[in-house]
């Protein structure tokens, strides 16, 4: 089966008041549908770059990235955008919710970049995500009302809209305390048996265990990829 | 994304800060509202003008003494009547009737204000002398009795046609005809009464009394007159009217001493004059409107700094560049446009209260201009902060701090 995603010898430069930062010197991966996958690495080594180029939000500056088989440099930015809409869901480190509107409508918001759906069966959609997350109770509190879990919960109900296939998640519980943390790990792993396939940056290598595949990062490179058993 | 969802965003994000909105809209509040006041007020004044002139009566010529020029600087030089520059006489509008040839109608006019009585009753009033075409030329019948004769005019005769407004000051509901009333220090009889003419521009066209020209003479000794009107049988005959005239007078006195002006001349150069100053009196407002959309552009620039994030977020969650340009574009459109209709109802507002005082008369093509300049000054202003906001790059506008 063709990996659902494929990068071959990746770089990534930014270029910075003359000097080249090079946050990544040439990365190969693949990844299969399904798969369950923890990045880990010291800090400034190229996780968060990779994330992004893999979440189709950040073009590499050299090599090729296969999203779903297709060529990604060749996309239009339309096409881009559209593909985050749909196959990808991202969970932030800091959630990034819209603080004046609420819960509701924070998780419905992907929504509006979609061809119609209709209000109703749009308020449905985000109910039954919201329920997913365990959150019914909260629909119409504002982020700054919910706690630090609470609101990381929305943001994965927002990533769930619309149904997609790969959740990209860095560090998601890195502003939480642990047993916040263990409780959303639980939600990513549900997902992960919902078929999903998760790429999930952490600095935990407890959390890392739980994931079926480690892929170390240094330097702005893969220098380790292991199956957990 | 579809365009009310815009729009929805949009309002949402003025409710959530209505200060901040209201501040951001002041600017096109108050040049929406200057624009329609001023133009309401410029054309009340048109409107008032040119219902006046069609109040005077139709195919009219007026002789006024003294040189009238409404082409130059709208000043109006010697000529008040009874100073001796003035050298309209009553004798003189006689001649004129005899030499022209068109015009049939001749109407020599003596005012001035006075002091009416009846018992206890007492009025100041505005008296016009003239003859027996006077209800003909000056458009005012009469509805009680009568208005007086040639014969009457001839003889002198003291008779009085009184307006409405002196009727019933001085009557009250008792029947005026016949009765006999202190005019200044003289003694008149009523004849008549002047059909109801309602107030223009707070002058009571109703508070007047006319009597025969004749008699105001010999009372007053008022030698001078203050117009002489003359009517032609119809339009065409105007000009030929007009000619003939200043033809008799430069006989008789000096092209400064006197002016002749036909009513279409006199309305239609007021009406220009009051056209460029209304356009003017917009104009100036319009400027208003400008500096309200830089003070748009001026918080959406803010705005857009200040939701680099969420600019950020929404493009990381699916937004084209597209989406971004249309929401911030429609929240500039809907700060103008709500600025627009609140500067609308003000304008209107302020319009009717000051139509207590003066004419005004909100006209729709200022209201359309008003309101499609707020759009525009909207999506003008709007442009430049809505493009900056969908060329944002998602991932630094995800990591702004
Ligand atoms: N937009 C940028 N401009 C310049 N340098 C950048 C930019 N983004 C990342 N970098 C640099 O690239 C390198 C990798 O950054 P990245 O954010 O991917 O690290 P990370 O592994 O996610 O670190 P952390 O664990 O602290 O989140 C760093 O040295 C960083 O300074
Ligand atoms: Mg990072």
């Amino acid at each position: 089966m063709k990996p659902l995603i494929s990068l071959n010898n990746i770089k990534k430069e930014f270029p910075m008041d003359g000097v080249v930062v090079k946050a990544l010197r040439g990365a190969d991966l693949e990844i299969k549908t399904g798969e369950f996958v923890a990045i880990v690495g010291p800090s400034g080594s190229g996780k968060s770059t990779l994330m992004n180029i893999i979440g189709l939000l950040d073009r590499p500056t050299k090599g090729e990235y296969f999203f779903a088989g297709e060529e990604a440099s060749s996309f239009s930015d339309n096409k881009l955008a559209l593909i985050r809409n749909s196959k990808i869901g991202f969970i932030f480190q800091t959630f990034n919710l819209l603080p004046r509107i609420s819960a509701l409508e924070n998780v419905k918001m992907p929504l509006m970049y979609k061809a119609k759906t209709k209000e109703k069966e749009r308020k449905n959609m985000a109910m039954e995500k919201l329920k997913q997350v365990g959150l019914e109770e909260r629909v119409e509190h504002r982020p700054n009302q919910l706690s630090g879990g609470q609101q990381q919960r929305v943001a994965i109900a927002r990533a769930l809209i619309n149904n997609p296939e790969v959740i990209l998640a860095d560090e998601p519980t890195g502003n939480l305390d642990s047993k916040s943390g263990k409780e959303i790990m639980e939600i990513i792993k549900n997902l992960h048996r919902e078929k999903r396939t998760i790429i999930m940056v952490t600095h935990d290598l407890k959390l890392a265990g739980q994931a079926q595949r480690i892929i170390q990062v240094k330097d702005g490179k893969i220098i380790k990829d292991s199956k957990t058993k | 994304m579809k365009i009310d969802e815009a729009f929805q965003i949009a309002f949402n994000a003025i409710k959530g800060s209505k200060v901040r909105a209201f501040l951001t809209m002041l600017g096109i509040i108050i040049g929406v509202a200057a624009v329609i006041l001023l133009v309401s007020i410029g054309s009340g004044l048109q409107k008032y003008i040119t219902e006046q002139f069609e109040d005077l009566g139709s195919n009219l010529v007026i002789i006024m003494p003294g040189k009238v020029s409404f082409q130059d600087e709208g000043a109006r030089e010697g000529g008040a009547p009874g100073i001796s520059t003035n050298k309209l006489t009553f004798k003189l509008s006689q001649d004129l009737e005899r030499k022209l040839t068109y015009s049939q109608t001749v109407l020599p006019v003596v005012a001035k204000s006075l002091v009416a009585k009846y018992g206890n009753n007492s009025k100041s009033t505005g008296l016009v002398a003239s003859n027996s075409k006077y209800p003909q030329v000056r458009n005012s019948p009469v509805t009680e009795g009568r208005f007086f004769t040639k014969a009457e005019v001839d003889s002198s005769k003291k008779v009085a046609v009184i307006g409405k407004t002196l009727q019933q000051e001085l009557f009250g509901s008792l029947d005026p005809i016949g009765k006999r009333i202190l005019v200044s220090d003289s003694r008149y009889t009523v004849i008549g009464v002047f059909e109801e003419k309602g107030a223009m521009m707070g002058q009571d066209m109703d508070d007047v009394i006319a009597i025969p020209i004749t008699a105001a003479i010999k009372q007053f000794n008022a030698e001078r007159l203050n117009y002489i009107y003359l009517q032609a049988p119809d339009a065409d005959t105007v000009p030929k009217t007009v000619a003939e005239a200043k033809q008799f007078l430069l006989k008789e006195m000096d092209e400064d001493d006197f002016s002749v002006l036909d009513q279409k001349d006199l309305a239609s150069t007021v009406e220009s004059i009051l056209t460029t100053l209304t356009a003017g009196l917009g104009g100036i407002a319009a400027i208003s409107l400008l500096v309200g959309g830089i003070g748009i552009m001026n918080i959406m620039l803010v705005s857009v700094t200040e939701r680099t994030r969420e600019i950020g977020l929404r493009k990381a969650v699916g937004a084209t560049s597209q989406d971004i340009l249309t929401q911030f574009l429609v929240e500039a459109v809907c700060l103008s446009l709500v600025g627009g209709l609140i500067g609308i109802g003000l304008g209107f507002l302020g319009s009717l209260a000051l139509g207590q005082f003066l004419k005004t008369a909100v006209t729709g093509w200022s209201v359309g201009i008003a309101f499609s300049v707020s759009v525009l000054v909207g999506i003008v202003f709007g442009v430049a902060p809505a493009y900056k906001a969908s060329k944002l790059d998602p991932i630094e506008a995800l990591r702004y701090e």
